[in-house]
Order: structure tokens, then C-alpha cells, then sequence
């Protein structure tokens, strides 16, 4: 169970870090992946752990079809970004400023 | 049913938003229809008001909400329906209502006609505010927005050619400027209050005087005294007079409603409200009284001497206005407020007529330096102006104070009062009693009799209708309004009484009133003696120069006391204003500068942390997280 | 027969949601039919909601339970639901001439309806769950209303961000309910106010679920978002945004407080945070030439002054403070609504196409007092009252925030108090300068002399007359501010 949750909030960091270091808008949207998936196992975990497995994994399910839309609505961005701009670096979409 | 108070506020605040909202739809003269419309719903919901009061003379508070509530301070949205509001209320709209008609004509034609009754009406709604506010805050509210509404309509030709805008902007500005030494008076007295009795609802303040302070208290004296500022102010009374000649410049409807009928008695309102407090404080009691005679005799002095057909008038508006701040000081409240009610009726008749004779004379007026407020190039007009000239003979004879008129009795009740009072007092009434009947029928006959001094004085003709009714009315109320309050069975005496206001009355003098028609004959007939045949033309010195010599012009310029303000005051002020600048630059503006750069300084910093980098907006909401975490595990700890 | 209407309230927008994208999609009227149908059915909603406004004054809590999902209304929902009600109506009325029959508004109307169903929702939640659910489809609802257009290479990078930043708050607050549900054993807010937890786990938990919806509410140093959203998205967006999603963040974070008040020292996170979100905010504004860019600034420093208010009533566990505070936050929905409306009217005027919205200058501005009045007088009120000048709305509710402070009797709540009030005349420095240039001759640029829809006039006037009935009669919503500010309760 703790290590369960060491691996989730392992996730969260490493997601954290991608969402940091990362200049690609793709890989953003994958390190955003990362940290939500911590985020599942956290609750699956938490859940089990006080006996109200099926209050864990509903709420596993939910945040699974959320960070889907997420995902998409991050992607389609990506998507037009690159069509616009042509490129997918995070340097094209940091004009505003100040 | 009391509630009609409220209707009769909400109906010229509906003017003034349907005017607004319709601003672009109506055409001339609609706005001005429907303006005066709402200022009649107002007249009628004042008398259904004042019929509820006849039930039950005692009146009573309407409460409509809570405005303000924090510690002490609680101040609520009530309406105190009283004699003496309901009274003041029926003032303001039944002038307001006849002015209203009579400017539809005056303003015809005007660039900003809406504007014009916009500003009225929002003028009406702040009066009747100011009129039947329970809570000294909220009369402050009103107070304020008269001032506001004054200085709109001063400044409202503000963009006429010739330098004549700027003079017009100018004069706004003063009355603006003066009126706020005269509030920072009343603030002060406000917040004195608070502190003394916690609470600003009039009723309660006015019982805990009473109650807790003693006769000549010093806290009363000063509260009466810092009233008495604020009443200086709005009431154009020595030495914050300053301002009301100059507010002429504005259009002759909105002199006759604010400056002489209404905004301006609003201090004697304020002194008769408060009058609990100026009976404790008998100094300030003989302050107010001498305040006012000064005032009066010198307003009437300073009326002899003006060319200027308005001129005339606000010098003579300063001086009634001084007789009914001694009426009211002294304690003769029902006297001040009977001259107040008089006085509303035949100046406003005596301005709108003034302005009937501009506005004939105005657009004929074609020769060089031809000035159409100037009574010398007036004359003959009575042949031309009939109805002109008969409604602002009853007006001048009502303020002359010749028996039946009205004012008449008021002004005869104030003497009688201030001679019970003090001999000092009354001889300087009296005198400017005497004035003022030789000013008005000096006005009169240069402006009606002996033959025409200008051209456009032989071409003018009488004004229209719309302008011509109001004035009948008001010349009907003039002549028969003292039947109000008849020596013997004084209707509002005996009202007042019944309503339990604080009364003090000196009763009808029968010498005193016929010393007063005595002299008022005397000065009518002096002022016939002297421009009867009408010899004042602009390339005459005025006959009474010949007789005064050298103070002619000194009072022509109000006893130099204007120019001396300029010398006394604004001219130090604009020396301190360059000095303190030059201090600034050197001194305290060092600091104060400093601080702008700072502000601009941190800023310029602090918007570098909006780099536009999502990476960054992250490192820095991590930062936020270990913020809360190291916040949240240091209280834990320690 | 009792549930009739909370059920009615919270699914009759999120169902019709469907239907008024599908109406707008095959009418082809120019997306008229999809307004009308968003406008009938915030309008039953409305009626609904006046229905139980007047339950609730009688003292029931209308409310239903259906299996995990319970929802009731109580005073707060209520204060948020009339929020988001209010917001969007307007909204619906501004929306369509404002994007003059684009293809794809249609798509706003539903987004619109389904975010108000989101929103109460989540004022609605019982449970940890159901709050974060309603939350994650609040936060996915706005994502449409963001980038609807996306003319601009901008508006693409200020949705990308939204959708980063959003996610990410959304993600903390998993992790943070994970926690509490670990350490609780339960997710409702009745049962964990009952354990009233106080362990580490739970106060990293609530930690967590402070910066996850102090993303939405835009807390310094969370706000990098808002004001590339606010300047990028549609102006009746930013409307929305600013007043009334923000303060469905602030709700989410209340309830949390409530529920785990003995976790972390909350009345300090409040005051600490607010007042650097007022200063930030402040600053930050202050060189803005960018219109659209200063009010976002100035929302943060509003939310700010929100924060402290409430602070200060969890600090002296009084309610005076939290009144202040929402009644504040509802001010600044009003004030806000309006400002932005009023660029937005502006923007169709300069016939700035929707989609391409940023960059609205203060110069852009000049002349427009002559132009149309109506809509310079409801910019000038708007400002005024944001900026706090007696008597408008902003001013009362700031004062009651302030009076609150000084009531505690602690030296440095009043220093908050003094720092809050100075911050208060700082901001008209940049306020001023708006209604400066709106009252200045000139010409402005795009001379086509449109007149200013009716339907877009509504939301201005509306809004309008509120800031100056709020200022003079503040008492006028006491019956929904009060009991919202009874937290816990």
C-alpha cells in the first residue's frame, strides 16, 4: 500500500518535472498524462486501503474519462498550433507576456 | 398612508432616467413635457402626503432600508414626513412644477434642452431628498447633490463664445469651491455629533441633546457654530456670499429654482430642523441673528446699486435670505419659515419675469455692447411686456412688503420678532427693509417705465404662453399667500403648534407692522422721485450716484468685499500653491516621487515574472505548492 | 416532490445543453433559435431557482440523494447557483450579435449551458467526489468557451495554457482528496467535518485542494494563466470567467475548509495569500496598456481583497468577515460582468472581429463617451466601483471586508487592513486612466457608425443599475449573502 503511493506521488513528480523541462507541446500534454495517472492510483489505492473499493475505482473511472478530455482538448490545440505555426515548439505559442 | 414621501422622490429620478434612456427618441419640447409631468407626480404625491399629515399631524418616519451599518455608525434610507417637511416639499414642487412649464419656452431652441430638464429634475429629487432625510447622512447626500446639480446648471452655457463660456465655467467653479468650506463646516458638525451622541438619525440627536446637554453648553455651541458655516455656504450668508451673484450666469429658470426659491433656503431648513440644538446654545443663536441682519442689510445695499436685471435679484435673494436666517436663529422658526415660503413664491415670479423681459430683448438685441440683463437699455416696457409687467409688479410689491401682500405679513413677523429679540438686530432689519423697497422700485421702473433707451427695447414683444402662465400663478400666490399665516388666526401657527415642532412666536406688532409699511411707502416713493421719469441711460451716471458720491461704486461691487476675498484669500492661496510647489520639487516631493517610482519600479519588476513560458507559470505554481506545504508544516510544528 | 426542484435546477441545463447545439446546428437562422432555446431554459431555471430561494427562506435545504450522487442546496449553493445563472443569462443576451452568426457559435450556447449545470453542481456537492467531478466538467465546459475562436495564433496559446494549468489544479485536488479519503475513510463533507482530522495526511491533502482550486480562483502564484485568458478568450468569456467560474473555484475551496477546518491554519493561507494576490494583482495592472489585460490583473487583486475578507472571518470565527467577503465576490461579478461586457460592446463598435480581441489599447478607447454614451458611463460606474468610490457597490462591500478586519483588535490584521486600503487607492491609478481616455476627444480608428445592439445594451444597463442599487441599498442581498456566509453550517 505505501509503496502504491510512493509510485503515485512518484508519478506526480516526474509529471511535474516533464510539465517543467519539457518544450514539446506533445510531450507537455503526455507529462500532464503522467501526473493525472498518479493521481488514479492514488485514489484506486486510497480507496482499498479504508475498505470503499468501489468509491476508489468509480472515482478511478471518472478521472480516467476527464483526463481523456484533457488530453483531446490538448492534443487538438497541439494539432492547430503546428498547422498555424508550423511548429511544436513551446517557443511559438509564449508571445504573451508582461 | 405616509408612503407617498417616497413616490414623490421616485417620480423626477424617473424623469431623469427616462430622459436619459429616451435622450436619443425625443424631440423638443417632449423632454421637457415629460420632465415637468414627473415634477407634478411629485406635487401630487407632496399633497397626498400632506393630506395623510392633516389625519395625523404628529407625522412619522418611513424606513426603507439600511444603507450603512458598521460599529456605531447605522445609517438607514428613512423619510421623515412632518409640518415642516411636507411644507418644504410642496415649496419645491409647486415652484419646480411652474418653472419647469416656463422653461419648456425659455429653453426652446437650446443645444442641450434635454440636458437642461435633466439636470432639473435629478435638482428636484436631491431637494425633496435633502427636505425629508431622517438621518444626517443621507440629508448630507442630498445637500451635496444640490450642490452638484447648482453647479451644472451655472456652468450649463459653458461653451457660449466671446470668453462669455468661460466666464459662465469660471462662476461654477467659484460657487463650487465656496460651497465646500461651507460643507467642510457642516462635516465637521456631523462628525462632532456622531462622536457626542452615537447615532446621526435626526430625532434621536435632536431628544439626546436635550436631554444631556446643558443650556450654553460648549459642545452645543460648537455643533450650532459649525452648522452655522455650512449654512453660510448654501445660504449665500456673510462671508461665504461670494458665490450666489455670480451663479447669474446661469439659465434664468435654473437661477430662479435654485438660486432664490429653493437650493439656496436650504440652510434655513437645516437651522429650523436643528433647532433643538440652537436653543442650547444661545451664542451661537446671537451669531445666526447677527449673521443674518448684516447679511440682509448689506445684500440690500450692495441691490441698489447693479445694472444687471439678475444682479439685482441675488443681491436681494442674500438679503431676504438674511432676514429668515435671523428669523430662524433667533427661534422664530414658523416666522423664517413662512418669509421662506413667500419669498419662494415671489422671487422665483420676480426671476422668471426678469427672464420673460431677456429673452424678449435678447434676440433683438443686434447694436454693439448691447447687453440684455442690463436695465439701461430697458424702458417702456410695460406698453409692450402687459402681462410681464403686471405679474412682476405683484412680485415686487410682495418683497417691497406693502399690505395685502404676502411679504408683507412674513417679513413683518421676522420684525416684530427681532424686535422682541434685540434693538440692534431690528434697526438693521429695518433698515434693509427700507432698501429693499427703494431697490425693487428702482428695478421696476427701469425696466417698465418712461420710454425705451435701446432698440431692441422698442422691438420687444410679450413672450409666449407657456412662459406668461407660470408667471400668473405665481403672481396669484405673491399677492394672496400671506392669507397663510394672518395676524390673529394664523393658520400655520396654529399647525405648527399641532405638530409639536419647537416655537417661539412674537405675534403680529401692530406698530412694528405699520412703521415697516411706512417706510416700505417711503422707499417706493424715493425710487419714484429718482427714476420715475426713467433717466438712467447708459450715457447718464445713475441718478442715485449723484446722491451717494463716491460709495455709489463701492456698493456696486458689493462694498469691494468680493475683490477683497480675492486680495485676502485667493491671491495668498495662489502664492502658497507656488511656493508649496517649489517646496514640492525640492522638499516633500522627493518622497512623494520616490514612492511613484517605487510603485512604478516594483511593478516594471513584477511583470517580469509573466514571462509567457508555460514551463515558468509551472516553476512558479511549484514554488506556490511548496510555499503552502513549508507555511502549512511550520505551523504544525511550532 | 420535494427533490423535484434540485434535480430540475441541476440537470435542465446540462440536458438541454445537447439540444440547444443540435437547434443551432441544423436551424441555420443565424444561431437565433439557439439562443432563444439557451434564454427558455435559463429562464425555468430561474424560476426554479426563485422557488427554492423562497424554500430556503422558510428553512428547508432543498435537496436529493441518488445513490452516490447528493445534492443540496444550501445558503452557498445558492449564492454560487445565482451567480453562474445571473452570468450566463446576460451572457446568452450578449453572445450572439456579438459573434454575428459565426459559424460555430452555436457551439457557445451549449458549452455556456452545460458549464452553468456544472457549476451548481459543484456548489451543490455533498461529497469530495461529486465535487471534484463537477469541478473536472466545469473546468472542460470552459475550455470551449476559451478557445471557441481561435483566429489567432494567441488565442491558441492562451488555451493551451488554460488547459495545462486547469488540468493540473484538477490533478492536485485528486491527490489531495486521495489523502483525505485515506485518512478519513469517508468522502462526505458532513462526516469529515464530524472527524474534524487534523493529521499530516490531511493537511498535505487540504494543502493540496488549496492550490488545485486556488488555480481557478487565480491565487498569486497560481494565476499565470488568467490574464493570457481573460485577454484571449471572447469578452462575454471573460464575463463568465471572471464572474462567475472563479468564484465556482472559490466555492470548491470553501466547502474544503469547511470540511477540514482543523487541518491546516486556513485563516492565514486566506489573509497571507490575498493580500499578495492584491499587491501582485495591483502591480501588475498598473502598466498595462492593454485593457482587456488590466482587468484581468485587476480580477486577481479582487479575488484578493475576497480572500482576505474571508480570512479575516475564519481568523476571529465570526461571520462578519465571510459576509464581506462574498458579498465582495458577488460585487466583482457584477463589476466585472459589466466591465468586460462593456469591452466586448466596444470591441463591436471598433468592429474588432470576435477571435481577434486582443490588443484593445487605451487609446483605442478615446471618443468613445461621444460615440455611445451608454456604454462609457457603464465602463466609467464599472471602474469606479472596482477602483471603490463611494457609493457604488465595490466601495460598500471593501468597506465591510475592512470593517471586519478592524473589529478583530489584532495589530496585524489591522495592518492587512491598512495595506488592503492603501492597495485600494493604488488602483485608480490605473483605473483612472481608462475612463480618462474614454471621455477624451478623438477619433477612434474603424469609423463604421454601428450602432450599439439592443440586445447587447440589456446586460450593460442591467448590470449597470445593480452597482449603483448595491452601493446605495447593500442590503438588497443579504437574503442570498448571508446565509452563504454561515460556512459549514
Amino acid at each position: 500500500m505505501i509503496w502504491g503511493l510512493v509510485a503515485a506521488f512518484a508519478l506526480l513528480a516526474v509529471g511535474l518535472y516533464g510539465l517543467l523541462a519539457l518544450r514539446n507541446l506533445i510531450k507537455l500534454t503526455i507529462a500532464l498524462q503522467l501526473m493525472m495517472k498518479g493521481g488514479l492510483i492514488a485514489v484506486v489505492l486510497a480507496g482499498d486501503a479504508v475498505g470503499q473499493r468501489g468509491l476508489g475505482e468509480s472515482l478511478g473511472v471518472t478521472l480516467i474519462i476527464a483526463d481523456t478530455v484533457a488530453a483531446v482538448i490538448g492534443l487538438a490545440l497541439a494539432v492547430l498550433v503546428r498547422r498555424r505555426l508550423g511548429s511544436l515548439d513551446i517557443e511559438v505559442v509564449s508571445k504573451l507576456r508582461g | 398612508m405616509f408612503n407617498w414621501v417616497v413616490l414623490s422622490i421616485a417620480f423626477p429620478l424617473a424623469g431623469v432616467l427616462l430622459n436619459l434612456a429616451l435622450s436619443r427618441r425625443l424631440r423638443e419640447p417632449w423632454p421637457g413635457v415629460l420632465a415637468t409631468i414627473m415634477v407634478a407626480g411629485a406635487g401630487i404625491a407632496a399633497a397626498l402626503t400632506a393630506g395623510a399629515l392633516a389625519a395625523e399631524p404628529e407625522g412619522s418616519v418611513i424606513t426603507l432600508g439600511s444603507w450603512i451599518a458598521v460599529g456605531d455608525l447605522h445609517v438607514t434610507w428613512a423619510l421623515r414626513v412632518d409640518l415642516l417637511s411636507t411644507l418644504m416639499m410642496l415649496v419645491v414642487t409647486l415652484v419646480g412644477l411652474l418653472i419647469h412649464v416656463y422653461s419648456i419656452g425659455y429653453m426652446r431652441g437650446d443645444a442641450r434642452f434635454t440636458r437642461f430638464f435633466i439636470y432639473l429634475n435629478l435638482f428636484v429629487a436631491a431637494m425633496l431628498l435633502l427636505v425629508t432625510a431622517d438621518n444626517l447622512v443621507v440629508m448630507f447626500v442630498g445637500w451635496e447633490s444640490v450642490g452638484l446639480c447648482s453647479y451644472l446648471l451655472i456652468g450649463f452655457w459653458f461653451d457660449k463664445t466671446k470668453g462669455e463660456g468661460w466666464r459662465n465655467s469660471t462662476a461654477a467653479r467659484k460657487a463650487f469651491i465656496v460651497n465646500r468650506v461651507g460643507d467642510l463646516g457642516l462635516l465637521l458638525a456631523l462628525f462632532m455629533i456622531f462622536w457626542t451622541f452615537k447615532t446621526l438619525a435626526i430625532e434621536e440627536v435632536l431628544e439626546q441633546a436635550a436631554h444631556t446637554l446643558e443650556l450654553g453648553a460648549p459642545i452645543a455651541t460648537a455643533m450650532a457654530l459649525l452648522l452655522l458655516l455650512g449654512v453660510s455656504g448654501k445660504s449665500a450668508q456673510l462671508p461665504l456670499f461670494l458665490w450666489l451673484p455670480d451663479a447669474m450666469a446661469g439659465p434664468t429658470p435654473a437661477s430662479a429654482l435654485i438660486h432664490a426659491a429653493t437650493m439656496v433656503t436650504a440652510g434655513v431648513y437645516l437651522i429650523i430642523r436643528m433647532q433643538a440644538l440652537f436653543v442650547l446654545a444661545p451664542a451661537a443663536q446671537m451669531t445666526a441673528a447677527a449673521v443674518g441682519a448684516v447679511t440682509a442689510l448689506f445684500g440690500a445695499s450692495a441691490a441698489l446699486a447693479q445694472t444687471d436685471i439678475k444682479r439685482v435679484l441675488a443681491f436681494s435673494t442674500i438679503s431676504q435670505l438674511g432676514f429668515m436666517v435671523t428669523a430662524a436663529g433667533i427661534g422664530s422658526t414658523s416666522a423664517g419659515l413662512f418669509h421662506l415660503m413667500t419669498h419662494a413664491c415671489f422671487k422665483s415670479l420676480l426671476f422668471l419675469a426678469a427672464g420673460s423681459v431677456i429673452h424678449a430683448l435678447k434676440h433683438h438685441g443686434r447694436q454693439a455692447d448691447f447687453d440684455a440683463q442690463d436695465m439701461r437699455f430697458m424702458g417702456g416696457l410695460w406698453r409692450r411686456m402687459p402681462w410681464t409687467f403686471i405679474t412682476y409688479w405683484a412680485g415686487a410689491l410682495a418683497l417691497i412688503g406693502l399690505p395685502p401682500f404676502s411679504g408683507f405679513f412674513s417679513k413683518d413677523e421676522i420684525l416684530a420678532s427681532a424686535y422682541e429679540y434685540h434693538p440692534a438686530i431690528f434697526i438693521l432689519l429695518f433698515a434693509a427693509a427700507f432698501l429693499t423697497a427703494l431697490y425693487v422700485a428702482r428695478q421696476g421702473l427701469l425696466i417698465f417705465a418712461g420710454r425705451p433707451r435701446s432698440k431692441a427695447a422698442v422691438a420687444a414683444a410679450e413672450s409666449e404662453r407657456v412662459m406668461i402662465w407660470p408667471l400668473l400663478i405665481l403672481a396669484l400666490f405673491s399677492a394672496v399667500g400671506g392669507a397663510l399665516n394672518l395676524p390673529g388666526n394664523g393658520l400655520l401657527a396654529h399647525w405648527w403648534e399641532e405638530s409639536g415642532l419647537p416655537v417661539h412666536e412674537a405675534g403680529f406688532n401692530p406698530t412694528v407692522a405699520a412703521l415697516a409699511a411706512a417706510v416700505a411707502l417711503a422707499g417706493v416713493g424715493l425710487a419714484w422721485a429718482l427714476y420715475g421719469r426713467g433717466k438712467a441711460d447708459v450715457s447718464h451716471a445713475d441718478p442715485l450716484e449723484k446722491h451717494l458720491g463716491r460709495l455709489f461704486p463701492g456698493i456696486q461691487q458689493g462694498w469691494g468685499l468680493d475683490a477683497l476675498s480675492v486680495k485676502a484669500v485667493v491671491y495668498p492661496f495662489n502664492r502658497l500653491g507656488v511656493a508649496l510647489s517649489r517646496f514640492d520639487l525640492n522638499g516633500i516631493g522627493g518622497a512623494d516621487r520616490g514612492l511613484a517610482h517605487v510603485v512604478g519600479l516594483s511593478a516594471q519588476r513584477l511583470s517580469k515574472i509573466q514571462t509567457g513560458y508555460l514551463n515558468w507559470n509551472i516553476a512558479i505554481m511549484i514554488v506556490g505548492i511548496a510555499t503552502v506545504l513549508l507555511l502549512v508544516a511550520l505551523w504544525r510544528t511550532g | 416532490m420535494n427533490a423535484a426542484l434540485p434535480v430540475g435546477l441541476l440537470t435542465l441545463p446540462l440536458l438541454s445543453s445537447p439540444l440547444a447545439y443540435f437547434v443551432g446546428r441544423f436551424s441555420g437562422r443565424r444561431h437565433g433559435l439557439a439562443q432563444f432555446v439557451a434564454l427558455v431554459v435559463l429562464l425555468v431555471a430561474w424560476a426554479m431557482f426563485v422557488a427554492m430561494a423562497g424554500q430556503l427562506a422558510a428553512g428547508e435545504t432543498p435537496q436529493f440523494e441518488y445513490g452516490m450522487i447528493a445534492f443540496r442546496l444550501d445558503g452557498l449553493a445558492m449564492y454560487m447557483a445565482a451567480l453562474a445563472l445571473g452570468l450566463s443569462t446576460l451572457a446568452v443576451f450578449f453572445a450572439r450579435q456579438m459573434f454575428q452568426a459565426r459559424a460555430g457559435s452555436e457551439k457557445y450556447y451549449a458549452a455556456l449551458l452545460a458549464l452553468t449545470g456544472a457549476m451548481i453542481g459543484l456548489a451543490g456537492a455533498r461529497d469530495l467526489f461529486n465535487l471534484w467531478v463537477w469541478f473536472e466538467t466545469m473546468i472542460a465546459a470552459s475550455y470551449l468557451l476559451v478557445v471557441i475562436f481561435h483566429d489567432e495564433a494567441l488565442n491558441l496559446e492562451a488555451g493551451f495554457k488554460y488547459v495545462v494549468q486547469s488540468a493540473m489544479g484538477s490533478g492536485l485536488v485528486v491527490f489531495g482528496i486521495a489523502l483525505i479519503l485515506l485518512d478519513t475513510g469517508t468522502l462526505n463533507l458532513d462526516l469529515i467535518a464530524q472527524a474534524a482530522p487534523h493529521s499530516a495526511m490531511a493537511a498535505i491533502g487540504s494543502a493540496l485542494c488549496f492550490i488545485g482550486f486556488g488555480v481557478k480562483v487565480a491565487i498569486v502564484p497560481m494565476h499565470t494563466w488568467l490574464p493570457d485568458v481573460y485577454t484571449q478568450s471572447p469578452s462575454v468569456s471573460s464575463a463568465v470567467l471572471a464572474g462567475a467560474v472563479s468564484k465556482a473555484g472559490l466555492v470548491g475551496l470553501l466547502r474544503v475548509t469547511a470540511a477540514l477546518s482543523a487541518a491546516i491554519p486556513w485563516a492565514d493561507l486566506f489573509m497571507l495569500f490575498g493580500a499578495a494576490s492584491i499587491l501582485a494583482g495591483n502591480l501588475l495592472a498598473f502598466r498595462q496598456r492593454d485593457v482587456k489585460r488590466l482587468l484581468a490583473y485587476s480580477s486577481m487583486g479582487h479575488l484578493g481583497y475576497v480572500m482576505l475578507g474571508i480570512g479575516f472571518g475564519l481568523h476571529a470565527g465570526q461571520t462578519a468577515g465571510v459576509y464581506g467577503g462574498l458579498f465582495h465576490a458577488l460585487n466583482h461579478s457584477v463589476m466585472k460582468g459589466l466591465a468586460f461586457f462593456s469591452i466586448g460592446a466596444a470591441l463591436y463598435l471598433l468592429s474588432r472581429p470576435v477571435g481577434r480581441e486582443h490588443g484593445l489599447r487605451l487609446d483605442d478607447l478615446a471618443g468613445m463617451a461621444r460615440r455611445c454614451p451608454l456604454l462609457a458611463l457603464a465602463l466609467t460606474l464599472a471602474l469606479f466601483s472596482l477602483a471603490g468610490i463611494p457609493p457604488l457597490a465595490g466601495f460598500m462591500s471593501k468597506w465591510q471586508i475592512f470593517a471586519a478586519g478592524l473589529a478583530a483588535n489584532s495589530p496585524w490584521v489591522t495592518a492587512l487592513v491598512v495595506f488592503a486600503a492603501l492597495n485600494s487607492v493604488l488602483s485608480l491609478g490605473y483605473y483612472l486612466p481608462v475612463v480618462n481616455a474614454l471621455y477624451r476627444e478623438g477619433a477612434s480608428e474603424g469609423q463604421t457608425r454601428l450602432p450599439l445592439p439592443r440586445l447587447m445594451a440589456i446586460p450593460l444597463v442591467v448590470l449597470s443599475f445593480l452597482i449603483v442599487l448595491l452601493g446605495l441599498w447593500p442590503d438588497a442581498v443579504r437574503w442570498l449573502v448571508a446565509p452563504a456566509s454561515v460556512l459549514g453550517g
